[in-house]
């Protein structure tokens, strides 16, 4: 629920008049609802979030940790029990734990290993491209683009074709290249207009007299699209991050968009010693931004009574988590590589249940001589080296890991990406039309817990 | 002179009739529509600007990508956005509107970042506008093809030069013939 008390605090710092536009979604049927879909790019190493381990892990070689000192990572524990080891970068999301659920062990698509491919498959369900859900999200509730990109992402998406990249500045002369478009109107549109309408009209509908329909169609619909830029209100902040979460609130609350994608950059492909030794200052920075992006959220009226957390669902991700170590490196100076039988996502705000842990990895238990306890038969048989830490299995159930159901790989057993996306799907109220995402031959299941009623 | 704008007609159709070598694939691209970003930007350096349109249009080049690009799909590559819409229309008109603010320097200046005959082509619209003047901007941007197209479009420009003569030409003239189905459409 939206913390009237947090928000007094902080509401004169951030300018109400921009945000408070709940009236334009007021006399309407549709209750305002929001995706922002963050992804951190390059593959989140996750001990170095929510997914750690004890430092013991480190002196005996079977994982690397830069952070300095003997500082052991904080216990997390939610409200049944369940618990996870959180670094330094994850404890940075510490106020806002009652909003999200923590889900570990996340299986990604083990075929492939590419960021690219992994990335696709994250975002379409095919490592190879496809269609993206965001345009089926909130489709005819009045919002002028399907999605927003927060800059350029390179992903093979074939839909969304009615979505554009920006960035504040890329916004701001959108803003300004639509003022100047709306009070001097294109020149010579009536020109254009007309050649648009002949051709249109012609009865030999030989594909250009269709385009040119559409033409007719888009320039019209371009009014409505230039006047809602024109309405923006782009703050800029010393904080880059401020400054992004302020158009993302404009974006929704000025009807641009329901979705945004949010790709968040830092140096974080560590395959060499040398990037992966700077971790500690990289995750730090990254829990820094995501904590701000979480505050923004938490702490900005939409309307008169919720925040934009009590309108949005948040999605955080990553193309997958990474190695404990490299073979061959001291565990002092290694980097890291893939690892997608692993990764840790976070959900949170509108529809998601708060303060919840769902889902582990193994590699998590050693004996004194450093013998690892808990990798099963078909972790032995994935990764022979015991190097990436593997998602337990998850009984769908209890909302609980449970002890190795099989001897063969079966990803129904699992926490999938499949089950995350169906989750969410859900969760965003998505037509039965865009089809679910499949663990093989069966839709994957939801994960029930998520649902916050 | 109209032998001579024939002439001038005809070496452009040799030298620089659409699509030419090396350029963008147009292949997959289907009959009416937008013929994409990485094409479009193909002609405007060809025949416009060699810094291309992204550098005068002052806009970073994946905006262009909603006028129509292509993606992987299933290991294939498949035309996408190519579908007139709002966005795209918002995008284009946004764009275009850069270039000619760019491209009305001509009348006070010759400016190093558009090609020489473009120069040339457009300079004469400044202040005026006749059918050959637009015959010749067509012949040059466009092609020979879609003659009864260029009739008709001359025809507006005339009569809409007509009804507004305090208008300057070149930013009437530029914007509906780059915001042309014939330019921005495959044909």
């Amino acid at each position: 629920m939206f913390e009237r008390r947090l928000l007094l605090k902080t509401c004169g710092m951030v300018p109400l008049l921009p945000y408070a536009s709940g009236a334009i979604f007021r006399g309407q049927d549709l209750e305002p609802h929001f995706f922002l879909h963050i992804h951190v790019m390059g593959g989140v190493d996750t001990s170095y979030f929510f997914d750690a381990r004890p430092r013991v892990f480190t002196a005996k070689g079977k994982i690397q940790n830069y952070h300095p000192g003997d500082r052991e990572p904080q216990r997390w524990v939610d409200q049944e029990g369940r618990s996870c080891l959180v670094a330094p970068a994850g404890q940075q999301l510490a106020d806002f734990r009652g909003d999200v659920t923590i889900l570990n062990g996340v299986h990604m698509n083990l075929s492939f290993d590419g960021h690219g491919q992994n990335l696709n498959d994250l975002v379409t369900g095919s490592p190879f491209g496809g269609e993206y859900f965001l345009p089926y999200f909130r489709r005819g509730s009045g919002h002028s683009l399907e999605f927003v990109t927060m800059g350029d992402v390179f992903i093979d998406i074939t839909n969304g074709g009615g979505s554009l990249a920006l960035t504040p500045d890329g916004a701001k002369s959108m803003v300004a290249l639509a003022t100047s478009l709306g009070h001097q109107g294109a020149s010579g549109m009536p020109i254009v207009l007309n050649r648009l309408e002949d051709l249109g009209g012609r009865s030999d509908d030989d594909g250009l007299s269709l385009g040119a329909r559409s033409m007719k169609r888009g320039i019209q619909h371009s009014d409505e699209i230039i006047q809602r830029f024109r309405r923006l209100r782009l703050e800029i902040d010393p904080d880059p991050v401020l400054t992004q979460c302020r158009l993302v609130g404009q974006i929704f609350s000025r009807k641009l968009a329901s979705g945004i994608f949010w790709p968040i950059y830092g140096d974080i492909d560590v395959h060499d010693t040398g990037s992966a030794q700077l971790q500690p200052v990289t995750y730090d920075a990254i829990g820094t931004q995501l904590a701000g992006i979480f505050r923004f959220l938490k702490t900005t009226p939409f309307d008169g009574e919720r925040s934009f957390l009590d309108v949005t669902t948040v999605m955080i991700g990553s193309e997958f988590s990474r190695t404990m170590r490299q073979l061959g490196n001291p565990v002092e100076a290694t980097g890291t590589d893939h690892n997608s039988l692993a990764n840790s996502l976070i959900l949170g705000g509108k529809g998601v249940k708060g303060n919840q842990i769902l889902g582990a990895t193994d590699l998590a238990k050693m004996d004194r001589s450093g013998k690892i306890l808990d990798a099963s038969s078909i972790h032995h048989s994935l990764d022979p080296h015991l190097i990436k830490a593997m998602g337990k299995p998850f009984d769908f159930e209890t909302g609980r890991s449970r002890i190795e159901p099989s001897v063969d790989y079966q990803r129904s057993n699992y926490l999938t990406m499949e089950s995350v996306a169906n989750t969410v799907y859900e969760v965003l109220n998505l037509p039965s039309e865009f089809p679910r995402r499949r663990n093989g031959g069966d839709t994957a299941p939801v994960i029930p817990q998520v649902f916050s009623s | 002179m109209r032998f001579l704008i024939l002439l001038f007609g005809c070496l452009l159709w040799a030298g620089l009739h659409l699509p030419q070598d090396g350029a963008p694939e147009s292949k997959g691209i289907p009959r009416g529509q937008m013929r994409g970003g990485d094409a479009l930007d193909s002609v405007f350096t060809q025949r416009v600007s060699p810094f291309g349109m992204a550098y005068i249009a002052e806009v970073s080049p994946l905006t262009l990508e909603p006028l129509g690009v292509f993606k992987s799909n299933g290991g294939r590559k498949v035309y996408t956005r190519g579908t007139p819409n709002g966005v795209s229309m918002f995008v284009w008109q946004a764009v275009v509107q850069n270039i000619v603010e760019k491209a009305k320097e001509v009348c006070d200046d010759s400016p190093d970042e558009f090609h020489q005959e473009w120069a040339e082509v457009t300079q004469d619209l400044c202040h005026e506008v006749s059918p050959s003047q637009l015959k010749e901007l067509w012949w040059y941007l466009i092609g020979l093809e879609f003659d009864h197209e260029m009739e008709m479009w001359i025809e507006e420009v005339l009569e809409f030069h007509e009804q507004n003569p305090e208008m300057k030409p070149l930013n009437y003239v530029l914007n509906s013939i780059f915001l042309n189905p014939m330019f921005l459409l495959q044909p």
